[in-house]
């Protein structure tokens, strides 16, 4: 049986292994970043634990989770109340026998944000989550910063995929939150509300480490998460989605005494050797739009530090 | 000269503090009410302003102490 592709079982012949339904408006489960999750969801510990899953996307990590890393229970929600109901058939197909111990937290939900979820979330020993973390190409406030960076946006950034919500958060709506300044605003309110909710909870959360991993160790500490990075692999940068955000975080701190101490991270190769920064990275993209640029996704277990 | 409005920096670092202020700053003028910024310890509050520039005066930072 086999989850997605990457995993390592080998499908039995007389058996095909079922194939999750993967609709446009969903990420899609193939993409390595789902890979590397899963390598991450592996080693956390989740034998008999009760986890939920803040977008939960086509349900491809619930079924890995009920199926291969023992949980006791899985509860999920997202934001686009399709998926919900996408995540019970997957479940229904890819692993049946562990459908009883998904309940779903159905209708549109944003972070942990209703009733249900709160109180589910207070139920939960381990919250997962994989969250944008790239402002709204089109967001008018992050627009207004880029311009004054004098960074333009590629041309068809501005287009909105099906699948846009997996990708970009509206920037501008979470900058209450200080690492909102990085583009990790939407990390960082899910991080705060499990501490008011489920102080006691572990975190599990998947990220592109484009921004480098000790700025997001940063946000887990300052949060109350003492971090471990517990899996991690070089990508290729997905095409479609725009980096201009990350170049002007750095055309920002350009001419400054600070301009040293933040320089993104990005790739030339897919041994994560041959470090670019983002403006290096968008030169190339400018001269080939379809070059092969890379960064790291890794995957963060975060400790509740007791207060 | 008045602070009507606050920023949080609390847990950025020297370089993220910059960028959260230089983000506030978009589309603000010389002349209105400065912003009361608040970083962490850690920061080098000198540090950050030089790395403001002119824009250093449209705020006022402050310091989070230790308890």
């Amino acid at each position: 049986m086999t989850i997605v592709a990457g995993t390592e079982t080998i499908p039995d012949q007389d058996n095909p292994a079922p194939k999750p339904e993967a609709p446009n408006y969903a990420f899609d489960p193939r993409d390595p970043w789902t890979q590397t999750f899963q390598k991450g969801l592996e080693r956390a510990e989740l034998q008999g634990k009760t986890v939920y899953e803040v977008g939960i996307g086509t349900g491809i990590n619930a079924a890995f989770v009920l199926r291969f890393c023992g949980a006791s229970a899985f509860y999920g929600s997202d934001l686009d109340p399709r998926l919900i109901e996408l995540a019970e058939r997957n479940l229904a197909s890819l692993s049946p026998e562990h459908a009883g111990q998904f309940q779903p937290v159905k209708g549109a939900v944003s972070l942990i944000d209703t009733d249900e979820a709160r109180a589910k979330i207070a139920k939960t020993d381990v919250v997962i989550a994989c969250l944008p973390q790239v402002g709204d190409p089109n967001d008018e406030r992050f627009s207004a910063f880029r311009e004054e960076q004098s960074v333009s946006l590629p041309e068809g950034a501005d287009e909105q995929a099906h699948d846009h919500i997996a990708h970009y958060y509206p920037w501008a709506m979470f900058d209450e939150y200080p690492f909102n300044a990085v583009g990790m605003g939407l990390n960082e309110a899910l991080l705060r509300r499990i501490r008011e909710h489920a102080p006691h909870a572990e975190v599990v959360m998947n990220f592109g480490a484009r921004i480098g991993t000790g700025l997001i160790f940063e946000m887990f500490r300052a949060n109350g998460f003492e971090p471990e990075k517990i899996a991690s692999q070089i990508v290729r940068q997905d095409a479609g989605t725009d980096i201009s955000f990350f170049v002007a975080l750095e055309g920002a701190l350009h001419g400054t005494d600070l301009e040293r101490e933040f320089k993104c991270y990005f790739f030339a190769d897919e041994d994560g050797k041959k470090r670019l920064s983002a403006h290096d990275a968008q030169r190339l993209l400018d001269q080939d739009p379809d070059v092969a640029l890379y960064h790291e996704v890794c995957v963060v277990r975060g400790r509740p530090v007791a207060e | 000269m008045h602070v009507t409005r606050n920023l949080d920096c609390s847990g950025l670092s020297n370089a993220s503090a910059v960028l959260r202020i230089k983000q506030a700053l978009v589309g603000s003028k010389d002349g209105e009410p400065r912003i009361g910024v608040l970083v962490g310890e850690n920061c080098d509050v000198e540090r950050i302003t030089g790395s403001l520039g002119s824009a250093a005066g449209r705020v006022r930072l402050m310091s989070a102490t230790r308890q």
